[in-house]
């Protein structure tokens, strides 16, 4: 009898009883702090929210850490916690109609004002059109279009099959669409 | 769909967002080291709020094993037509009627009543609770902090008519005082103010721009001040 599939036979998850929960959130943040970091930005965090919504995934981690599937990828683990904690943040936000309070920043790398506020301008209009993704799409259409990874890597990012990447991309490509043709027709009426 | 959209042949419209698109950026260190910090603090939470849940636990187990005792106690008592001396429920309610200490169950009567020789105290005795205690100077420095940001962007405020140079200098003292400031976009309005009266044009719009590139309410009166000047 094989004695290594005892746990799992019992239900029980491979993770590293070894470790105390405090190491293992302070590896996970060492080493994976940067990703989710970024993945905040995928999922539509804004800039103001990223420390603490960072600082919140890394919570959930230190009451979930037990939980944690060794099998699994541990930044696809982390990818789900930072969606759901960037779900909640969303919905908060909504019923809340936050304005953002914390730290701005105030360094920007345009040669000009002029072209600094051109670039701003455009990554609110583009942020305006990402928010009416969900996101979960909108990090699959961030991650493909504007960071340039491919299916197979947004895949392992997210733990999803390649034939599922594509049809959620292809689902963000339309909403987009209607989304940025909306955003021009209010644009031409003169209607925030 | 192998290829990305902008080379696929995207709509105008969509060819246009996405033309000046930015990858998510990288954690700055300093950023890094202030999530670091936090956590090292956090991890201390659960840990207090689990000795406290042990303690209960402990607590509970020991005040079922007293009242288990105490109920075989009564019940042996009972049976022997009620010996004199021997402590009885009712007994113990009359003993805490007379030092002022409320009966609510046996098991708890059993844990927190206080020595026959304590004296009576009118406050209720306190319950062990599992929560780790409250960080006093981090709830008490909130308000004050906030205070004094206000304080000092008032200072500032009141200065961009007369002396812009000043109010500036102040802004900029709230940058350094308070990093983690709540009035931050305040600030900004004030400093974009003082740079466009005293001139610095490009610089205020350099400033401005974290401010426009987000809709709501900073974004409007951003536009205003740079508009009125």
């Amino acid at each position: 009898m094989n004695l290594k599939a005892l746990p799992s036979l019992f239900g029980f998850r491979r993770t590293a009883p070894a470790e105390s929960g405090e190491a293992f959130v302070r590896r996970a943040h060492e080493a994976h702090g940067d990703f989710v970091f970024r993945t905040l930005q995928r999922f539509g965090v804004r800039d103001a929210d990223l420390e603490d919504m960072t600082q919140e995934v890394f919570m959930v981690v230190l009451r979930k850490w037990h939980t944690y599937d060794r099998e699994v990828k541990m930044t696809t683990w982390l990818y789900g916690i930072a969606m759901r904690v960037a779900a909640g943040q969303r919905r908060r936000a909504w019923v809340r109609r936050e304005e953002p309070t914390s730290e701005l920043p105030h360094e920007t790398d345009e040669a000009s004002p002029e072209s600094a506020l051109v670039a701003a301008r455009r990554a609110q209009a583009l942020e305006e059109v990402l928010g009416a993704l969900d996101v979960d799409a909108r990090a699959i259409f961030v991650m493909f279009e504007i960071e340039g990874l491919s299916a197979q890597e947004i895949g392992d990012v997210a733990g999803i099959p390649v034939g599922t990447v594509y049809s959620r991309l292809h689902y963000a490509r339309k909403k987009f669409e209607q989304a940025a043709e909306l955003r021009r027709r209010r644009e031409e009426r003169g209607t925030p | 769909m192998t290829k990305r959209w902008l080379e696929e042949g995207a709509p105008a419209g969509v060819r246009e967002l996405l033309g000046g698109a930015r990858a998510p950026r990288a954690m700055r260190a300093d950023e890094r080291a202030r999530s670091r910090a936090r956590l090292r603090r956090a991890s201390l939470v659960p840990l207090a709020a689990g000795l406290g849940l042990w303690m209960k636990g402990g607590l509970l187990a020991a005040s079922l094993a007293l009242a288990s005792t105490s109920v075989v106690w009564v019940v042996a008592g009972g049976s022997t037509g009620g010996r004199e001396g021997v402590p009885t429920l009712g007994s113990a309610a009359a003993r805490a009627r007379s030092t002022g200490t409320r009966i609510e169950s046996v098991a708890p009567a059993a844990t927190t009543l206080p020595p026959p020789t304590q004296a009576p105290t009118a406050t209720p005795t306190p319950k062990l609770r599992a929560v780790a205690p409250p960080t006093g100077s981090a709830v008490a420095s909130e308000p004050h902090s906030l205070a004094a940001e206000a304080a000092l962007l008032e200072r500032a405020r009141a200065q961009l008519g007369s002396s812009p140079a000043t109010a500036l200098q102040l802004a900029d003292e709230h940058r350094r005082s308070f990093l983690q400031g709540q009035l931050g976009p305040e600030r900004e309005l004030i400093a974009i103010d003082a740079l466009v009266r005293l001139g610095r044009r490009d610089a205020a719009l350099r400033r401005a721009a974290p401010l426009l590139g987000q809709p709501g309410l900073y974004h409007d009166r951003a536009t205003r001040i740079l508009d009125a000047h």
